[in-house]
């Protein structure tokens, strides 16, 4: 076969459509099998008491509470048990994309209570699906507010370009509130470090190998369940679709079709 | 075979394969119903276990107060061997409802004798034991739970069939009150 140039605009464009329709199709259609596993494990395990809660697979839901006193997030100023912070800077010198240039967690470990007991979740390696609650962009003539300011003076962070007009920023925020309503699956496993004096169970929840699940959402069990219906054809269905529709597009922008 | 053939074949080849995705999923997550039940009921026995150890010092410590309930520890005993000797999960639900009752009767009782109420080691035991109903009470209900969504799961629509072809046909029996324990103590003075 003889090497065939895209001589024409639209041929290139259809090659190009064509492969990102190829490679979304493929990670829609594989991020399926994830989607499927995890509405399968969420409807098959019922939700356990705090108080009587086992070593293993559970699920748990109660209400999100500091291990000592409440902190402040970085951005928003507001008090969180919890929070995922990003800043970053747009850069202007080559890639005119944005650069992460400072992230961080606060409070990786809290205690989840319900009506009868309280127990330690820890988020690391959690899927949290928590949406991102703050989120703001900073020009290059917008006053910046005093709290942002009072974080990139406290962190040493250049703010200003030459010219004395302002970097370009963004700042966002994910946060768990305390007494916010929280969906927790996981392996309950013994904590070795818990107080028994503060009436928490003798179990931490914490990521499961097998089955390889740790989910923590601020949503209830009937949303979480109704989103992950509604997505689950999408990906199995769409996915085929997309790539077969990329493959085609493909093959007439070569005009092999 | 032209290429748009071939395409619409893999099209379709990947539709079907998440089809069969979802069918082992489904066979999956009957299993996984059918042990989550195995390991609820584990963790009763486990508490049951816990339970039945604790009340030969609960017998011992009110005997010397309420000699006048013979009646009521024996009751308390005989429900005690009936747990030691149950051969299959039935008998032991008997066993424990038996016990519970007993339980109940011992605590409503104990209100006419202060000495007894008020010496530390039947604190200790009451505590307790209130503490280990309370767990038991929390894991009946995580049993029922996971017995109703399996139950529910083996009869939905298509997913029945996989169950069918698993031989999972039958629901479940859940954890009953006996008609005893509905009604209340009655407490003679």
């Amino acid at each position: 076969m003889n090497l065939i140039t895209l001589d024409r605009s639209e041929d290139g464009w259809g090659f190009v459509l064509g492969l990102y329709g190829i490679v979304f199709g493929i990670l829609l259609f594989l991020s399926g099998f994830d989607t499927l596993k995890r509405k399968r494990m969420i409807e098959s395990t019922a939700t356990s008491k705090i108080r009587s809660l086992a070593v293993g697979l559970s699920e748990i839901y109660g209400k999100a509470i500091t291990k000592k006193e409440p902190m402040i997030a970085p951005f928003s100023g507001k008090p969180c048990v919890y929070c995922k912070y990003r800043l970053e800077e747009y850069d202007w010198k080559a890639k005119y994309d944005w650069t992460t240039i400072k992230e961080g967690t606060m409070g990786t470990e809290f205690f989840l209570k319900d009506d009868t007991g309280s127990v330690e979740i820890s988020t690391k390696d959690a899927i949290l699906d928590i949406p991102e609650q703050y989120r703001m962009e900073i020009g290059r003539k917008s006053k910046i507010p005093k709290i942002l300011l009072d974080y990139l003076l406290e962190n040493k962070i250049e703010y200003k370009r030459i010219g004395g007009l302002n970097k370009k920023f963004l700042f966002t925020e994910t946060r768990i509130e305390p007494n916010e309503s929280l969906y927790v699956l996981g392996r309950a496993s013994i904590n070795h470090t818990v107080n028994v004096e503060s009436g928490a169970a003798n179990l931490i929840m914490q990521k499961s190998k097998s089955p390889d699940i740790y989910y923590i959402t601020n949503k209830p069990e009937k949303k979480i369940l109704k989103t992950l219906n509604e997505n689950l054809p999408i990906q199995l269905v769409v996915g085929p679709l997309l790539i077969g529709g990329g493959s085609l597009s493909i093959i007439f922008s070569l005009g092999l079709g | 075979m032209d290429i748009v053939t071939i395409i619409i074949l893999i099209v379709v080849g990947l539709i079907s394969i998440g089809f069969v995705a979802y069918m082992i999923t489904v066979y999956n997550t009957i299993i996984r119903m059918r042990n989550n039940i195995k390991k609820s009921w584990a963790n009763i026995d486990a508490l049951l276990k816990q339970r039945h150890d604790e009340l030969p010092k609960l017998i011992d410590s009110v005997k010397g107060y309420m000699k006048y309930e013979e009646k009521l520890l024996t009751k308390m005993t005989l429900a005690r061997t009936k747990f030691l000797n149950a051969q299959n999960t039935q008998e032991k639900i008997e066993a424990d409802n038996m016990i519970s009752e007993a339980l109940k009767s011992i605590f409503a009782v104990s209100e006419n004798y202060p000495d007894l109420k008020a010496s530390k080691n039947f604190i200790q035991l009451q505590s307790r034991i209130s503490e280990l109903e309370n767990k038991l009470s929390d894991r009946r209900e995580f049993y029922n739970d996971s017995v109703n969504e399996f139950n529910i799961e083996i009869n939905q629509f298509f997913d029945k069939t996989i169950a069918g072809l698993m031989g999972e046909t039958e629901k479940k029996p859940m954890f009953k009150v006996s008609e005893e324990n509905k009604l209340d103590v009655e407490i003679k003075f």
